[in-house]
């Protein structure tokens, strides 16, 4: 082999090294609510590796299970967007209802549950026929949604009725509705739906319900020393596949509340950035990203230390926040 | 309650109808922006740092190294990459047993600076909305005057002239009323921009605590 093809062997080489991709590297979407746009982050680095043009609005996000497609409620052109989750390219659009603000996927990746925030309903709508399978009436501006690991019960919670809504998946009747504070946004089942976590923004309270006798058996409220309790609005809520810790993000207290899912202690309130709305794990769980509207920038929580390690600057208004491999 | 201004242009009575954006909530009675009225920007809101004691407060006052960089970080002609530096340049040179209170006390120089500047333009921004207020009650009064003028069945020269300066004043004190509203938007956003700010430098601040 001469010179230049010993050279050309190893540089093919060394260009396969670079673009050689961890096994574990992963990518992180943010919907950007006053960009129309997502920042797609890879985990290698947590550098911006793309933006990407969507719909107006966009809030909720997610993938589907398979992690083919990003999903994105583009609220403001009352749709849900389907995107390739390697191109990027918008394959299809999903009837959403008016306003579609939050959904979430039945544990077996199809059908997706949304809520309507300007109808009062939530839409069920098939994923892969585009037919809307259901439409079901709920309290004034529905917005947080919460699936039973078992699929069986669908929760969302309503911001004006300050309840959280129990929807049978198979009639798509309501079986039970409990009260909550003011301003429920988000539903979160511990993995082992032992726990259903529903906090409430104005209230500044986390109502922690017993799904199977559906009564609360705990409320969590929150103090951080020389924040105004006002400004302690919980929204996001996350539980560790382990039901070990829950983290729950405060609005313009701008901080992420550390939870102990057994005990109910709080455990530590880490400072991330301005108005933290959603939250997303890795998909290993070491990591925990929060979306912070007003700094326009994602934190990243290192788990093990419960330690904020960097900021990520994404675009204007950052709401929603997913993983691929979730 | 939002009440719903209306622009009369010429005797065919063409109208066009806004509704200004007044008050995020009852509580915030008097505050016309959309993004929630936050009077003062507390300590426990941007830094998980030393507390922000009295000698912390004492100590920027009367420092003159931490006073001098506190005011130029302040300014927003200052970029929050030339910040970035100055900050970097300051921790450098301080001793590392001092290190956590002087940079301490350069936080809390900053927020203070930057809150009693927030504070005059959310003065500012209640002022502009009271005079918009008393704007939209002249509305009110020109639009009823002009009425009981139209009602008159034949006007003579005199009441012709009247309605003639009714429409204009009516005209005129709706589109200065519409233009004002319109920049409200721009008004609004000068709290949020000073409140990023000071986070940024906040944080930029406690990535040099010992």
């Amino acid at each position: 082999m001469g010179n230049g093809a010993i050279l050309r062997t190893l540089g093919v080489a060394a260009s396969l090294a670079l673009t050689v991709v961890p096994a574990d590297a992963y990518k992180i979407y943010v919907s950007n609510e006053k960009d129309n746009t997502v920042t797609v982050i890879n985990s290698d680095g947590f550098k911006v590796e793309q933006t990407l043009d969507v719909g107006q609005r966009p809030r909720g996000i997610t993938m589907t299970k398979d992690g083919k497609y990003l999903l994105v409620c583009a609220s403001d052109d009352d749709a849900v967007q389907v995107f390739d989750a390697v191109t990027l390219k918008l394959i299809k659009t999903l009837p959403s209802g008016p306003d579609p603000e939050l959904f979430i996927l039945h544990p077996t990746g199809n059908p997706l549950y949304i809520a309507n925030e300007d109808d009062n309903l939530v839409t069920v709508v098939d994923i892969n026929t585009n037919k809307v399978l259901a439409e079901v009436p709920v309290g004034v501006e529905p917005e947080g949604m919460g699936i039973s690991p078992d699929g069986k019960v669908l929760v969302n919670t309503s911001e004006t009725t300050n309840m959280a809504h129990f929807i049978d998946t198979t009639t798509y009747e309501l079986t039970d509705n409990v009260l909550v504070d003011s301003r429920p946004r988000y539903a979160q089942f511990s993995h082992d739906g032992s726990q259903l976590w529903v906090s409430s923004e104005i209230g500044g309270t986390v109502a922690i319900i017993d799904p199977a006798t559906r009564k609360i058996i705990k409320k969590l409220t929150f103090e951080v020393p020389g924040v105004t309790p006002e400004a302690l609005q919980p929204v996001g809520v996350k539980v560790t596949q382990d039901g070990a810790l829950a983290f729950i993000a405060l609005g313009p207290a701008n901080r992420v509340a550390v939870v102990n899912a057994k005990t109910f202690e709080i455990m530590k309130y880490l400072l991330v950035g301005q108005r933290v709305w959603q939250l997303a794990f890795s998909p290993d769980q070491k990591h925990l990203f929060s979306t912070n509207g007003v700094s326009n920038d994602i934190s990243v929580i290192d788990v093990e230390r419960l330690k904020v390690i960097k900021s990520i600057r994404t675009g204007r208004f950052p709401w929603g926040v997913v993983t691929s491999q979730e | 309650m939002l009440r719903t201004w209306c622009l009369i242009g010429g005797l065919a009575v063409s109208i066009v109808c806004w509704t200004p954006v007044y008050a995020a909530s009852d509580a915030d009675e008097g505050w016309p922006c959309v993004q929630r009225k936050i009077p003062v920007l507390s300590a426990g809101m941007m830094w998980a740092g030393p507390p922000v004691n009295e000698a912390a407060k004492s100590l920027w006052q009367t420092n003159g190294d931490v006073n001098a960089l506190a005011v130029r970080l302040a300014a927003r002609r200052t970029s929050l990459d030339e910040a970035d530096k100055l900050i970097a340049g300051y921790a450098a040179s301080v001793a590392a047993d001092d290190k956590d209170l002087h940079l301490t006390a350069l936080f809390a120089g900053v927020l203070d600076l930057i809150n009693a500047e927030r504070q005059q333009i959310m003065a500012g921004i209640e002022k502009y909305t009271r005079k918009q207020k008393s704007l939209a009650m002249a509305i009110g009064k020109t639009r009823a005057e002009l009425k009981a003028a139209l009602k008159v069945a034949e006007p003579n020269e005199d009441e012709r002239k009247l309605r003639r300066d009714l429409e204009q004043k009516l005209s005129w004190q709706s589109r200065i009323h519409h233009d004002r509203e319109k920049s409200l938007t721009f008004v609004c956003e000068s709290p949020v921009i000073l409140e990023q700010r000071v986070f940024a430098i906040a944080r930029s601040i406690a990535n040099h605590l010992e």
